[in-house]
């Protein structure tokens, strides 16, 4: 379930990030935004047992796994491969905003060509950290309650 | 509630800023020439994409381009225009052009080779017009390409979008349709450039 409701949050980002582009600067809320969101879906998995948290950090980056696997392996199913940066170029429009914010890269590619092939294994690690245990948000949290009982 | 919020917040915000752009824009449906009619036309014929890659080799000259120039190639079958593809010569060999994978690029003016047809523009405009332009483009390098990156903003780009906004900065405009989107072909129509060589592999 909160496989789908990741899926369903960043589908409607992505058109959400690229409409706003329209009005330039914009989109930066959209994608501040979605961080936020996709955080709260996180911390809504805290508690679950490791295996279906470990799944469900995977799973609603399926599509971004599979085209990264497509550009670096050169695999080609039913003429798929000249498409595939094209299409993790639009599944990627979440978080495209902040690639847009690297550094001039050296190498072969543009940094945000690097961003687009390790976007899915870092939005799946995102997730994977704001579930778990060891939560920032809950550490956060835990501070603001903390400087508050400081005042009383 | 937090789940709610959760779920209905993109649909709302695309459903929101995609009535404001359309409010905005609703005669480039039916304009006759804009990327956007253009487009759904021919993806009403089952054409979605930049066209059909061939393995073409063009015969024509790129002697004698000058920084500044405008380079179209075409495959067929392309879902935005004639035109597929578009690129600036900025001397030496070279052009600027973007590509999804390398975005705003320097690439040797040779590869337009493998399109079928090309076409070469000059810009009626001073030489100094045309190297701020191209001074322009240049300080883009390595930015973002996005295929349906908007007029407005400079973050992302796309092929043609670079060249476009490279000269509109320095007052000279192409585009004429309004559009959201600029497609190669509006630099071919513009009555600021002259057509030096133009054909292919016939």
């Amino acid at each position: 379930m909160i496989t789908l409701r990741l899926l369903w949050i960043h589908i409607f980002a992505w058109g959400a990030v690229w409409l706003m582009s329209y009005w330039s600067g914009w989109e930066y809320l959209a994608a501040v935004l979605y961080l936020l969101v996709i955080t709260l879906e996180a911390d809504s998995l805290r508690g679950v047992e490791w295996g279906k948290r470990l799944l469900s950090s995977l799973a609603w980056q399926i599509p971004g796994f599979s085209m990264a696997f497509i550009l670096l392996t050169g695999w080609d199913p039913g003429g798929i491969y000249n498409y595939a940066i094209f299409l993790l170029l639009f599944w990627m429009t979440p978080i495209l905003p902040w690639l847009a914010l690297l550094p001039p890269s050296d190498l072969a590619y543009p940094s945000y060509y690097y961003g687009l092939i390790g976007g899915a294994p870092l939005l799946a690690l995102w997730i994977w950290t704001f579930s778990g245990k060891i939560n920032p948000l809950a550490v956060f949290k835990h501070n603001k309650l903390g400087s508050a009982k400081d005042c009383v | 509630m937090k789940q709610a919020f959760n779920i209905w917040i993109f649909p709302l915000l695309t459903l929101l800023a995609g009535l404001a752009i359309f409010i905005n824009h609703q005669e480039i449906i039916t304009s006759a020439h804009g990327a956007t009619s253009t487009y759904i036309n021919s993806a009403r014929s089952g054409n979605i994409g930049y066209g059909n890659p061939q393995q073409a080799h063009n015969s024509i000259s790129f002697e004698g381009l000058e920084p500044g120039d405008i380079i179209l190639g075409a495959y067929p079958d392309c879902a935005y225009g004639y035109y597929s593809h578009a690129a600036m010569y900025v001397g030496s060999g070279q052009i600027i052009e973007g590509y999804a994978d390398l975005g705003i690029t320097l690439q040797p003016v040779d590869h337009f080779r493998e399109y079928p047809q090309i076409c070469i523009l000059r810009v009626e405009a001073d030489k100094a017009l045309k190297q701020a332009a191209v001074d322009y483009a240049l300080r883009q390098l390595d930015e973002v390409f996005y295929p349906v990156a908007f007029k407005s903003g400079d973050r992302s780009w796309n092929c043609s979008k670079i060249m476009w906004k490279a000269y509109q900065t320095q007052g000279l405009d192409f585009d004429t349709t309004g559009d959201l989107w600029v497609p190669p072909d509006i630099f071919y129509h513009s009555p600021y450039v002259s057509v030096i060589r133009e054909g292919g592999q016939l």
